[in-house]
């Protein structure tokens, strides 16, 4: 029993780290489309992989220390408002959905990023005091269903392989 | 994936295209653009006029043949700059960084 609960915080540590490697490596990947906010979700995989891995609470402590360690890493106080809005909205959808409801790990994954595109927009047009940006929350939606099957993949190819903490 | 899934994630996807289709079929070309900064507007500019705005925000948004497109920003990101040329009613530049929305209107 101790040593499981061990073993849970250095698994949790390791996916942090690699959380923070991911979030640096997604910026570094150029976007073809000329669309505001839209991007990969690579991060997904790992959020994904926590959640199914480690539970819930421990999912939210690595997605928070995460948006606020990328942003004092390479981004700034606006870049993590963005951020968390999205990444908070995504996962309280995903975790909220894995523990009431019997759906499968692609279709969570595809709801965390359109949940992920819309709580990032709803506080853009707070911020931006402006509705115009919702113009683009039907094209990122589109999109964020062909990434959140993509994504929710990975995650459920990675979680078939690694072992049970 | 389950069936039952499958068939909510089409309906989301149709509704979408319906929603994106109907968007690209009512564009007309736009007359004016309204650009606010900080949730204030800034100030109202006519596309048929070719001209460079150049905001104290760190923006230089450029007007040319009916079309706008932001030439420079002082941000890191540049997202507004690579989101190009815009000219159909109710598209926009939206700048985060520097709270900066450009929108195209009718009149």
């Amino acid at each position: 029993m101790r040593n499981k609960g061990k073993n849970q915080v250095a698994m949790s540590g390791v996916l942090l780290a690699l959380a923070i490697l991911v979030s640096y490596v997604e910026l570094l990947i150029p976007i073809p489309f000329p669309i505001v906010g839209m991007k990969l979700g690579l991060v997904n995989v790992v959020v994904l992989v926590v959640l199914y891995l480690l539970g819930t609470k421990e999912a939210y402590v690595i997605t928070v220390t995460r948006v606020f360690l990328v942003a004092l890493l390479f981004g700034n106080a606006f870049s993590m408002v963005y951020s968390l809005s999205g990444a908070i909205c995504s996962l309280t959808a995903m975790s909220l959905l894995k523990a009431k409801t019997k759906t499968s790990l692609v279709a969570i994954s595809i709801v965390g990023a359109l949940f992920h595109s819309m709580g990032q927009v709803a506080v853009a047009v707070v911020i931006l005091q402006s509705l115009a940006i919702l113009v683009y929350l039907p094209s990122l939606l589109l999109l964020g269903i062909a990434t959140g099957a993509l994504i929710g993949i990975i995650a459920q190819q990675v979680l078939r392989r690694i072992p049970q903490v | 994936m389950r069936k039952r899934e499958v068939i909510v994630g089409l309906i989301v996807i149709a509704t979408l295209i319906v929603i994106i289709v109907l968007q690209l079929s009512h564009s007309t070309k736009g007359k004016v653009i309204e650009i606010t900064w900080d949730g204030e507007v800034y100030g109202t500019y006519s596309l048929l006029e070719e001209q460079v705005v150049v905001m104290e925000s760190g923006n230089t948004l450029v007007i040319e043949s009916g079309e706008i497109y932001m030439e420079s920003a002082t941000c890191n990101n540049q997202l507004c700059v690579k989101q190009g040329r815009v000219g159909q009613v109710g598209e926009a530049i939206v700048c985060l960084p520097h709270k900066v929305v450009v929108q195209v209107n009718e009149e």
